[in-house]
């Protein structure tokens, strides 16, 4: 029972994971982890969101918290050379 | 030795030539409040020689906007940035934040200005009022009984990457409330998981170690008291914080220890009106008020604090997240007055120490606001008795950019 639980967990996770679209060198649950906790950045590069994405609540409330503390999060942009540009969630 | 120096002056970083856009964004968020206290108790009749009565008396609700802030937040690539933070809600502006930053890379970056230090889950969040969960401070970053100045001028810090997991250190220093020439050190470390179903645990730990003797200052808040000639003093704490869809819980510690020297003039400028026997014995050896000679002052603050918050998502109101907070306080040197340079809190208590029990909602109709309803119960021991009262509060931020 508590296998199939965590089976179960993992396939919600997953799936979560899966609806991430993005261009870039970056695992991409690495990416939704940076993502989660407001990260700018990965490796020198900057994340940057499609104009056309729509952030879901749970990342915007804390991008909304790192803002407002002084900390850069995830902007608008382009596809570019060192750029991971995120385009749907 | 040679490493940390230059990334202290930040002379020794190698940059590539920034070809990046300037990029500046403008925003900040405007707050409306509005509190009642009950009738709370207070120390009256005092004399020399031996404390007063405890009588309560009424207090009228008031209103206040403690937050109009305008804030702007300008970086070029990943390796300039600055972010000045005002704020107009006292007639005049208030420069909270304004610094300066370059990042040799996200695990080495230099900031230096007036700036928070990174201290437990939330120095660096005060300003966020719209995202977190309760409208007043934890009681170690309430202005009246800080263990420490919530900024500081400049911090050396970074992020490494554990495959998207982050350990994030903060080191700080700056003026603070030194007397010369000390040099007063902050540090933060703090690891922040995410697990696969985006919740996020974080556990840190924070220190500060004032260099040496620190004094009294008048412009700047913090942990030294007014009638102390000078203290050497540390603070120490753990924190964590568990944050999921729902669910938010949040828990902390801090103990300063304090090793001053009381400025006996100002001591025995004290009538005793407003003091109890409590704070006679530890401040004033027991003597009467007025001819106080001990001036050593060794005590420790403890605080720590437990949040826990449950968000749900409705059509109507947008998310809504009950609350409910414990706070414990306890300054052994703390006295009643505030114009005296104490607190309303633990300066009341016999032993100076209060809990502060509070149960709230915020509602966010949408992302950009909050709309904050709680009531707290202060609990202190005064005259032998458990004295209790309430206070009901609200708050309304609203973010806004341009």
């Amino acid at each position: 029972m508590r296998k199939l639980l965590a089976i179960l967990l993992l396939m919600l996770g997953t799936s979560s994971v899966m609806a991430l679209e993005f261009e870039g060198d970056v695992p991409k649950m690495v990416l939704r982890k940076l993502l989660l906790q407001g990260k700018a950045q990965y490796k020198g590069k900057k994340i940057v969101i499609s104009k056309d994405a729509k952030v879901p609540d749970s990342f915007q409330k804390k991008w909304d918290e790192k803002k407002l503390s002084g900390e850069t999060v995830p902007a608008v942009g382009e596809p570019g050379a060192d750029v991971i540009f995120v385009k749907s969630f | 030795m040679k490493k940390l120096s230059c990334a202290l002056i930040g002379g020794c970083m190698a940059f590539s030539a920034q070809a990046s856009q300037l990029k500046s964004s403008v925003f900040g968020y405007v707050e409306g409040y509005v509190e009642q206290v009950e009738a709370s108790p207070q120390w009256t009749g005092g004399t020399a020689s031996s404390q007063g009565t405890v009588e309560k008396s009424d207090n009228a609700h008031e209103f206040d906007t403690p937050n109009v802030t305008m804030m702007v937040k300008s970086s070029k690539g990943t390796k300039f940035s600055s972010f000045l933070n005002l704020n107009a809600s006292g007639g005049t502006v208030e420069t909270r934040n304004a610094w300066v930053e370059i990042a040799k890379s996200s695990k080495l970056k230099f900031r230096i200005g007036k700036l928070y230090r990174p201290f437990g889950l939330y120095n660096e969040r005060l300003d966020a009022v719209p995202t977190y969960i309760g409208i007043e401070a934890p009681e170690l970053f309430d202005n009246d009984h800080l263990l420490l100045t919530r900024t500081t001028n400049m911090m050396v810090h970074g992020d490494i990457d554990f495959d998207g997991n982050t350990l994030r250190y903060a080191l700080t220093t700056g003026n603070d409330e030194r007397n010369g020439g000390e040099v007063p050190i902050g540090g933060d470390l703090r690891y922040t998981r995410i697990g696969m179903d985006g919740s996020t645990l974080i556990v840190g730990t924070s220190f500060y170690y004032s260099g040496g003797k620190a004094k009294y200052n008048e412009d700047v808040a913090g942990g030294v008291a007014k009638w102390m000639e000078s203290t050497t003093y540390s603070v120490n704490g753990l924190y964590a914080e568990y944050t999921d869809e729902k669910w938010t819980a949040q828990a902390a510690y801090y103990v300063a220890k304090h090793d001053g020297t009381r400025n006996l003039t100002t001591v025995n400028s004290w009538d005793g009106s407003s003091q109890n026997d409590g704070q006679r014995d530890r401040i004033c050896d027991g003597a009467n008020w007025g001819s106080c000679t001990e001036d050593e002052a060794s005590y420790d603050i403890t605080t720590w604090y437990f949040r826990l918050g449950y968000t749900m998502k409705t059509e109507e109101w947008g998310e809504i997240t009950p609350y409910l907070q414990w706070d414990y306080y306890k300054n052994p040197e703390m006295i009643a007055d505030k114009d005296l340079g104490g607190d309303n809190e633990a300066g009341l208590s016999d032993d100076g120490s209060f809990v502060k029990q509070t149960l709230g909602v915020v509602i966010r109709p949408d992302r950009q606001l909050a709309i904050k309803f709680d009531a707290s119960n202060h609990a202190q021991e005064m005259d032998g008795e458990m004295e209790n009262y309430a206070e009901i509060r609200s708050s309304f931020s609203y973010i806004w950019s341009l």
